[in-house]
C-alpha cells in the first residue's frame, strides 16, 4: 500500500510540473523554447554613426541606481542590434546609475515571452510590442497610456502623422505604444531570373496563376514561405484586402461581423477559394510547411524559388541569406496581385501601417518610469529609426526626411510603398482575436495545403474558432 | 518500535521544511491550477467563474481529441521502441564485446544535448533547402521526390518520433546495463552450465532478474512522453495542422497564445489525471515484484 501511495505521489510530482506551467504561480516565468530563428539576422558592420541625438551637457544623475529591463527583437546579429548596443551606452552615460539590461528575441518567442510575462505579472520595463497584444495588456492596465505623454510633448508627437498616431488610438481612446516600426507587405520577386526566363510580375491574380506554372515547368518554386513558423498571418490579411475590401475586412476582424467569415457577402470565403487555387496551381514547394522562414530566405537567395511574400523586414534576412548586395542586384518589390474579380476587393491597400511599438510598464516609480519613456522616445526618434532604415532595419514611421543615397535599394521601394499606399490594412496576427488568427495560419490555410481541408472546411473552421472566441466574451 | 512524543516533536521538526516547499511547489501549483480551470478567461488578468464550461469547452474540441490521440500515439511509439531498443543496445554492451565503451559512449552521446539542439538537429536533416536528405535523395536521382516529413501530416509525427528515439534511447540503454550489471555473474555462469544461452539465457535469467529496473523505464518513458513538449515545439510547433499536438502543445497554444487560461489549465488537469491514471494501471499490470 505505502508503495502505491509512494508511486502516485512521485507521479503527482512528476505532472504537478505541467500544471505549474498554468497555474498563476508566483515565480518568474519560464523561458520559451528557442525555435529556428524566423527572422534570421543579418550580418552588418556596426553603424558608422551614433543614432541618438547630441548629449546633453550634463550627465542626470539618479537618485540610485536603477535597473530597466528591455525586451527587443534586436538579436544578436540583426542590423539593428549594433545601432541598439550603441544607443543604450550612450543612454546609460548620460544617466549615471541606469543599467539597460537587454534581452532580445525573435518575434514568434517574444510574443510568446511576453504573454507569459504579462500573465504573470511580470512584464520588462520596455518591449517591442505589436498592437493586438497591447491592446489585451492595456484592458489589464498592465501598461502605460501614451497619450497624454505624446500631448504633452508636441514637438515628439509632431515627429509622426496624424494618420500614424491615429491607427494607434484604440476605440476607447488609448495610445498603447509608441511608434516604432512601420510595415509595408510585398510580394518580392527575384528580378534577375525575371529577366533571364522573359518573365513579367504579376500584376493581377490571373497572370500570377498563370505565371506559377511557367516557372513550374522550369524546376523552380514560384513561392515560397516560412510554412514551419506559420507566416501565413501577412498574406491572409493581403487576400482579404482584395477580396472583401477595408470595410468587411474590419467588420470580421474587429466590428459587427465577427461572426460572418462563413458569409460570402464578406469575402473570406472567396479569400480561402483563391488560396486553394495557388496551392493548386503548384504556388508553394513540397515541404513548404516544414520549412522555417530561414529555410525559406534560403532557398529564395539560392534561387530555388521566385518569389516570396511578406513584410519590409525581410529585406536584411534577404542580405543575410544571399550575401551583403544581394537584395541591391536581385531583388525587386511589387504589390499583392489584384483580384480582378472581386467587386468589393481593395487591390490598392498594402498590409502594414504602424501597428508596432514600444510598450512602457505601468506602475513602476516615477522616476524610473519617466526614463523609461525617456529610453523609448529616442528608440522611437529618427536618430535611431532613420539609422536602423539604412542598414535594412524596420521602417521608420515617422515623417522624418532620410537619404536615399545611403539606403539600400530594396527598402528604398519599401519606404516609397510605405509612403505612397492608397489605404493599410494590418497583417491578421495584429488585428484579428489571436483565437481567429490561429484558425487562419495554423490550421484552415495549412490544411488546404495538405489537402485535408477543402475551401469549405477551412472557412468552417475559422468560424468555429470566432463563434468560440465570442461565446467566451459573452459568458 | 514505539516513538515517543519527543521523538514524533524532532520527526515533525525536520520534515516541516521539505513539506513546506513541497506544499508550495507541487501542491499549491496543482490546486491552483484545478480552480483556475474553473474560470473563464476574459483578459489576462481577468476572469470570472464559469463552472465546468471549459471543461465542457475541451470535451467538445475536435482537436483536443486529436491531441489526445496524438499525444497516445507518441506515448505508445516512442514508449515501446526505447524499451525494446534500449534493452537490445543495453544487453549488446552488457554483453562486453570488443570495443563496447566506444560503442556505449557513441549510443549515449545523443542523450546529453538538449532538446532543443536535437530539435535543430533534426529540422536540419530534414530540410529541403539546407538539409543532408534531399541531397541525398538527388545523388540517387530521386531528388523531385523528397518531401520533407515534417511537411506531410502523415509523416510528421513519425519523424519527430524518429528524433525523439534518436535522442532518448541512450538513457535506456544506460539504465537497461546498470540493471544487468547487477545480476551477479555467478547466477548467469550457473545458467549457462545447465544450457540457458542466447535467447532463452535473456528469458528464463535476464529479463526476471531486470524487472525492477524494466518496471521503472516503462513508467519513467511513459510518464516523460506524456509531457514532450520542448522537441514538437522546436521542429513542427505542433504542425503541420496540427498532426504533431500532442497535449502539451495542445496546452501552450491555447493558454499563451490564444490567451485562454481556462482552457489550458482544464488541458493541465487532463494531463495531470492522465499520468495518475497511466501509472496506476501500468503498475497494476505490472504488479509482480519479480519475476522469480
Amino acid at each position: 500500500m505505502k508503495r502505491k501511495v509512494l508511486a502516485l505521489i512521485l507521479t503527482g510530482v512528476m505532472a504537478a510540473t505541467v500544471l505549474a506551467g498554468c497555474a498563476a504561480a508566483p515565480a518568474a516565468p519560464a523561458e520559451p523554447a528557442a525555435e529556428a530563428a524566423e527572422e534570421a539576422p543579418a550580418e552588418e558592420a556596426p553603424a558608422e554613426e551614433a543614432p541618438a541625438e547630441e548629449a546633453p551637457a550634463e550627465a542626470a544623475a539618479t537618485s540610485g541606481p536603477i535597473t530597466i529591463h528591455l525586451l527587443s527583437t534586436w538579436t544578436q546579429g540583426s542590423v539593428v542590434q549594433p545601432i541598439a548596443e550603441e544607443l543604450i551606452a550612450k543612454f546609460e552615460a548620460e544617466h549615471p546609475g541606469v543599467t539597460i539590461e537587454m534581452d532580445a528575441q525573435a518575434t514568434a518567442d517574444l510574443r510568446t515571452k511576453l504573454t507569459v510575462q504579462a500573465a504573470s505579472g511580470e512584464l520588462p520595463d520596455i518591449s517591442w510590442c505589436v498592437q493586438s497584444y497591447s491592446r489585451e495588456f492595456m484592458k489589464d492596465g498592465l501598461i502605460i497610456d501614451w497619450k497624454e505623454i505624446a500631448e504633452a510633448d508636441p514637438e515628439w508627437k509632431a515627429q509622426f502623422s496624424d494618420a500614424v498616431w491615429a491607427g494607434l488610438t484604440e476605440p476607447t481612446g488609448e495610445i498603447t505604444m509608441a511608434p516604432m516600426e512601420a510595415a509595408i507587405d510585398s510580394l518580392y520577386y527575384n528580378a534577375t531570373m525575371f529577366e533571364e526566363h522573359g518573365w513579367e510580375p504579376p500584376k493581377t491574380w490571373d497572370e500570377f496563376i498563370a505565371l506559377c506554372d511557367v516557372i513550374n515547368a522550369e524546376g523552380i518554386a514560384p513561392l515560397v514561405t516560412g510554412g514551419k513558423d506559420n507566416r501565413f498571418a501577412w498574406m491572409a490579411s493581403a487576400f482579404l484586402a482584395r477580396s472583401a475590401g477595408l470595410d468587411n475586412f474590419k467588420a470580421l476582424c474587429i466590428g459587427d461581423a465577427m461572426d460572418k467569415w462563413d458569409d460570402p457577402q464578406y469575402g473570406f470565403v472567396e479569400a480561402v477559394n483563391k488560396f486553394q487555387q495557388m496551392v493548386d496551381a503548384g504556388a508553394f514547394p513540397n515541404g513548404v510547411l516544414g520549412m522555417s522562414a530561414t529555410e525559406a530566405d534560403q532557398m529564395f537567395a539560392n534561387g530555388e524559388a521566385a518569389m516570396y511574400y511578406e513584410g519590409a523586414w525581410k529585406v536584411g534576412n534577404f542580405e543575410s541569406a544571399g550575401g551583403e548586395g544581394w537584395t541591391t542586384e536581385n531583388v525587386h518589390r511589387i504589390d499583392w496581385p489584384a483580384f480582378t474579380d472581386c467587386a468589393d476587393g481593395n487591390p490598392g491597400t498594402r498590409v502594414g501601417g504602424c501597428f508596432t511599438g514600444l510598450i512602457v510598464r505601468s506602475g513602476m516609480d516615477p522616476e524610473k518610469e519617466a526614463l523609461c519613456i525617456e529610453f523609448a522616445k529616442e528608440v522611437c526618434s529618427p536618430a535611431f529609426g532613420i539609422a536602423s532604415q539604412e542598414k535594412g532595419g524596420p521602417i521608420y514611421p515617422g515623417v522624418a526626411e532620410y537619404d536615399e543615397s545611403t539606403t539600400l535599394p530594396l527598402t528604398n521601394e519599401l519606404i516609397q510603398a510605405y509612403r505612397s499606399a492608397d489605404s493599410y490594412i494590418p497583417s491578421m496576427d495584429s488585428i484579428a482575436p489571436p483565437a481567429v488568427d490561429l484558425a487562419i495560419k495554423t490550421t484552415a490555410f495549412p490544411g488546404i495545403i495538405t489537402g485535408e481541408f477543402t475551401p469549405e472546411q477551412a472557412v468552417a473552421e475559422v468560424q468555429k474558432a470566432a463563434e468560440d472566441y465570442l461565446a467566451g466574451l459573452a459568458n | 518500535m514505539k516513538v515517543t512524543k519527543n521523538a514524533r516533536a524532532t520527526i515533525l521538526l525536520f520534515v516541516i521544511p521539505a513539506l513546506v516547499i513541497y506544499i508550495w511547489w507541487v501542491i499549491y501549483p496543482i490546486i491552483s491550477a484545478i480552480y483556475m480551470s474553473l474560470f473563464q478567461t476574459e483578459t489576462l488578468h481577468s476572469s470570472h467563474f464559469a463552472g465546468f464550461s471549459n471543461y465542457m469547452r475541451v470535451f467538445q474540441s475536435a482537436l483536443f481529441w486529436k491531441s489526445l490521440r496524438i499525444s497516445l500515439i507518441f506515448i505508445l511509439c516512442t514508449t515501446v521502441l526505447q524499451v525494446v531498443l534500449g534493452f537490445l543496445f543495453g544487453y549488446l554492451v552488457y554483453l562486453q564485446q570488443p570495443g563496447y565503451r566506444l560503442y556505449k559512449a557513441l549510443l549515449f552521446m545523443p542523450t546529453i544535448l538538449p532538446s532543443v539542439a536535437t530539435g535543430f538537429i533534426w529540422s536540419y536533416i530534414y530540410s529541403p533547402s539546407m538539409g543532408v536528405l534531399k541531397p541525398f535523395m538527388k545523388a540517387i536521382g530521386l531528388g523531385k521526390l523528397y518531401v520533407s516529413p515534417i511537411s506531410d501530416p502523415k509523416l510528421a509525427l513519425y519523424a519527430v518520433i524518429f528524433a525523439q528515439l534518436w535522442a532518448g534511447v541512450g538513457t535506456q540503454i544506460i539504465l537497461f546495463n546498470s540493471g544487468f550489471m547487477g545480476i551477479p555473474a555467478e547466477v548467469i555462469e550457473s545458467a549457462k552450465m545447465d544450457g540457458a544461452t542466447g535467447w532463452k539465457l535473456i528469458q528464463t535469467m535476464i529479463i526476471p532478474l531486470s524487472w525492477d529496473v524494466i518496471k521503472m523505464v516503462i513508467i519513467l518513458q511513459t510518464i516523460g512522453a506524456l509531457r514532450s513538449f520542448d522537441l514538437v515545439y522546436v521542429m513542427t510547433a505542433g504542425g503541420p495542422n496540427h498532426s504533431t499536438e500532442v497535449l502539451p502543445m495542445h496546452l501552450f497554444v491555447n493558454a499563451f497564445q490564444n490567451f485562454n487560461l481556462g482552457y489550458g489549465n482544464v488541458v493541465a488537469v487532463i494531463l495531470f489525471v492522465l499520468a495518475m491514471i497511466l501509472t496506476v494501471t501500468m503498475r497494476r499490470l505490472m504488479q509482480r515484484e519479480s519475476l522469480y
